[in-house]
């Protein structure tokens, strides 16, 4: 409601004006070593505005929306704009484009649900990691709904709300030798899709079995990748395909589209209009409509991700990739999809004469201009003559991400939305484990 | 406004007093102030105003937070009772155990003087030095194809007041330059960065000399181009002083943490008043260093900020505290309590956490060392407070021969296990250094202001591990 008044305000002085206001509000329920410790519930009214004249541009934003702290933001985004310097590659805010049609991006389950609920939930969770031996040493169950408006100079007018539930979960088994620590998170849009009773159910299990590990011994091998593990190597494309990125070369993808940057089992698609996906909206940041798009084909790269900013400088079109960030360019991949292959897991197991499956890497930096990494294998299993046996420990992946695509052998037919990355387990060869 | 405000909160807090054991208020006013420049280019000035007002209620040993940025009267009330009701709904079904250490009760206003208030600077001041500052870097080398550099500037206004009868208010202002360069030549690309800044005015700013520092980054982007990788393997390492700040942070630190303890998530536990670690080695986490990051007059929960010694000379004396790890320990806080902003819950935190300086100057520790890696720059490490392992990796890195540094090494990472690195640490430098970040806890969402960093610090022994195609 506050939008119109900031916009009508900014045109005052401003050649062309953008508004976000966002209204959100969260539920969160903490749990440490078994126990729900804290239940957090908060609600926040923001509104950012960008004001721009001969290509210069201010930005301002404030929450605790009332008329005057909305006026002062705007006073403030005017005088900014009047002291910056021109973005000489600044053309111009979009004007409205036909929505994307989108749906199931709202759970009604999540925004009425009673506190009560919300613990009961958690609690279950609580019980089953209790049922398997194990302790939920630190985790968090987080649900949210979100009304989100842009409003621009140009006619753009867009609301649409949204849901969220996630979950992030340490557990950990103990053992004579020490304890063993799982960790996942997801995030989805309907609560019924978080399971995470089911996860951590399948999360004590990995726990246990990985509580004596040996010393891996240090060589090159097939790897096998979990979803988990994967969504960490290949987070990387959402920077190489970044036009941005692009057209200043920070990408190592810069000039390399129609040839190949990964295996040809790889195929990787972008969709911002994803049913139930958690990055899925009518229109992307700018007001653009979100799209499909096949980013590798069968390893062959075949668009950059854009936004429209950035777009017009490559002479293309936008492919709805704008985020919500400023100032511009502002471009993030939506929803992320690995296409699945025809072999099962259990089939990519049994193919492996030496090799390693790695169910999860600890968080790593990986360096996304090089693509360099080294990842310590915490709890990993051994596959020899086609079958999983014993977990080991004490080693290092080393390598780069952008070579593994090189490497893939196989993708498996199985398939996890972890968040806005979706992705089957994968098959990788010639993986470097340090001692 | 804010006397009128914290009149208002203290009145409330009595209204609801009944309805729970303890209650705690944190009100946030946040300014911050960025402007950027990537290439020649100013991409705009940005300038964002929040704030925030948080309730904590124990019931019957379980916690509830409200929180609105919604400042009238009826909407802070509202979320006062959403507080409660959120508590009473954990403890009639879960049931907790919380009790908070008894502590001095405080009424204190306290700010960060600063020379040159940044809101008193002209934006155009700031706006020239992005700009030069970029172009320094820029003219280092052809080389170098993308550059970005960022000034920001923030004041963090906290008051504090809870149903024992504290009443804080505390400000804390920052100031910040970033810089990030990529190199490219063919098909290689590097980068790298440089980060300055913590609880200063604007003073801290024009100090520096950005003719050096920008020459420096350049050239160290360009440099990493032709930096070769070495085959990993069990070596001597030496750590620049951002490497062994996240040891001690991520490693040592995060396994001090008594709710780590608690939760049987620590390789220390159990170990107070054992030696672990080499004479070499004292850690100690810091909340009064002036114009750290990490520093602060009280934790958040109404605790003065202290200097403590975990680590002395190989033995661990102490672990981290928040009223709630202490109330269950049996001892005092430490003054650790504290909380990304007021909508979220309250840890067990760092502040600056460090090896202490020890005798030998940098130099010495290369000259004295045989055969190993000299690694700068942490990029990033993961903490293991439950198994104690240890993983960086680094910017850059150099191969030591004979107490010189021989060749440029890229892609490098260090790895151990930190009962076992605590005790091969033998010489650590007279040098040190403090570098602005966030520490994450738990998930998504609570970071606090922290520095990493300390002296250069020699390990006898540790994996070193080569990514890299």
């Amino acid at each position: 409601m506050w939008a119109e008044k900031a916009l009508k305000e900014a045109l005052k002085e401003a050649d062309q004006a953008e508004v976000l206001e966002i209204s959100s509000s969260f539920r969160r329920v903490l749990v440490e070593n078994n126990k729900v410790v804290y239940f957090e519930t908060s609600s926040e009214n923001s509104l950012r505005v960008m004001v721009v004249k001969e290509k210069r541009v201010g930005l301002a934003s404030v929450n605790s929306l009332t008329e005057e702290r909305i006026r002062e933001a705007v006073q403030t985004a005017v005088a900014f704009m009047k002291t910056s310097r021109p973005d000489p590659e600044f053309c111009t805010l979009i004007s409205p484009k036909p929505l994307s049609a989108v749906s199931e991006i709202f759970d009604n389950k999540i925004a009425s649900a009673e506190p009560s609920e919300v613990v009961d939930y958690v609690l279950k969770a609580v019980e089953k990691a209790k049922a398997g031996k194990t302790v939920i040493t630190q985790g968090e169950v987080y649900l949210g709904v979100s009304t989100l408006r842009l409003v621009n100079s140009e006619g753009v007018d867009v609301e649409y709300s949204k849901t969220r539930a996630s979950f992030s979960i340490t557990l950990t088994a103990y053992g004579k030798s020490g304890g063993s620590e799982s960790f996942r998170e997801r995030s989805t849009i309907y609560w019924e899709d978080l399971k995470l009773e089911e996860n951590v159910g399948e999360l004590a299990e990995l726990a246990h079995k990985t509580l004596s590990p040996e010393k891996i011994e240090p060589g090159e091998y097939t790897v096998l990748m979990a979803p988990d593990a994967v969504s960490q190597i290949i987070s990387v494309i959402a920077f190489a395909a970044n036009a941005d990125n692009v057209r200043k070369k920070r990408s190592p993808w810069a000039e390399r589209l129609n040839t190949e940057v990964a295996s040809k089992q790889l195929t990787v698609v972008d969709d911002g209009t994803l049913p139930r996906g958690v990055r899925t909206a009518p229109c992307d940041g700018e007001g653009y409509p979100t799209k499909k798009k096949t980013v590798i084909e069968k390893g062959v790269l075949k668009t950059y991700l854009y936004d429209y900013y950035t777009a017009r400088l490559m002479n293309t079109e936008s492919t709805g990739n704008a985020s919500l960030s400023r100032p511009f360019p502002a471009i993030a991949a939506t929803n992320l999809i690995i296409e699945a292959g025809a072999k099962s897991f259990e089939d990519l197991v049994s193919e492996v004469k030496k090799g390693v499956y790695i169910p999860r890497l600890p968080p790593t930096f990986i360096n996304p201009i090089t693509g360099d990494f080294s990842a310590e294998l915490r709890q990993a299993f051994l596959i020899e003559n086609g079958e999983l046996t014993k977990p080991v420990r004490w080693g290092m992946v080393a390598g780069n991400a952008y070579a593994l695509m090189q490497s893939i052998v196989e993708v498996a037919s199985d398939k996890t939305q972890l968040g806005s990355i979706i992705t089957p387990s994968i098959l990788f060869e010639k993986v470097r484990i340090t001692g | 406004m804010l006397r009128e405000l914290q009149d208002f909160l203290a009145r409330t807090i009595e209204e609801f007093s009944s309805e729970a054991e303890f209650i705690d208020v944190r009100a946030e006013f946040l300014t911050s102030f960025s402007t950027s420049v990537e290439n020649s280019v100013l991409k705009g000035l940005n300038k964002a105003n929040s704030r925030v007002i948080g309730i904590r209620a124990l019931v019957k040993g379980c916690w509830g937070i409200g929180s609105t940025d919604d400042f009238s009267p009826e909407s802070i009330k509202k979320a006062f009772r959403e507080a409660i009701a959120s508590a009473k709904a954990l403890a009639s079904r879960a049931g907790g155990e919380v009790k908070l250490s008894e502590e001095k009760v405080y009424s204190d206003s306290k700010e960060v003087s600063v020379k040159i208030s940044p809101s008193d600077v002209d934006v155009e001041e700031k706006i020239k030095l992005v700009l030069e500052f970029n172009k320094i870097i820029r003219n280092t080398d052809s080389r170098i194809v993308n550059c970005r550099t960022t000034y920001s500037d923030s004041s963090r206004e906290i008051l504090y007041l809870n149903s024992e009868g504290a009443s804080i208010y505390q400000k804390l202002p920052s100031v910040f330059l970033y810089a990030s360069a990529v190199a490219r030549e063919a098909e290689k690309t590097q980068a790298s960065y440089e980060a300055i800044g913590g609880q200063y005015g604007y003073e801290k700013i024009r100090e520096l000399d950005i003719n050096e520092l920008g020459l420096k980054l350049g050239k160290e982007a360009v440099e990493l181009l032709s930096a070769e990788t070495i085959k990993g393997g069990t070596m001597t390492v030496v750590m620049d002083g951002r490497v062994s700040g996240t040891f001690a942070h991520e490693v040592f630190g995060h396994a001090a943490e008594a709710d780590n303890i608690l939760n049987a998530k620590s390789f220390l536990s159990g170990l107070v008043g054992k030696k672990i670690g080499s004479d070499e080695v004292t850690i100690v986490d810091d909340a009064t260093v002036p114009g750290a990051y990490g520093s602060y007059f009280y934790d958040d929960e109404g605790v003065p900020a202290q200097r403590k010694v975990l680590l002395e000379k190989g033995v661990l004396k102490t672990y981290m505290h928040s009223r709630e790890t202490a109330g269950i320990m049996g001892v005092k806080s430490t003054g650790n309590g504290r909380a990304q902003d007021p909508r979220h819950r309250v840890y067990v935190r760092m502040s600056n956490t460090f090896i202490a300086p020890g005798n030998w100057s940098p130099e010495e520790i290369i000259e004295d060392t045989k055969h190993g890696v000299y690694v700068e720059k942490a990029l990033g490490g993961m903490e293991d407070p439950v198994g104690g392992g240890f993983q960086v990796s680094a910017l850059k890195a150099w191969l030591i021969e004979n107490g010189e540094l021989k060749k440029l090494l890229r892609a490098v990472s260090i790895s151990g296990r930190a009962l076992d690195i605590l005790k091969k640490v033998d010489a650590v430098g007279k040098n040190f250094v403090l570098e602005p970040g966030f520490c994450g806890k738990g998930y998504a969402g609570d970071y606090v202001p922290v520095t990493t960093g300390g002296p250069t610090v020699r390990v006898s022994e540790m994996i070193v591990g080569v990514g890299g195609r």
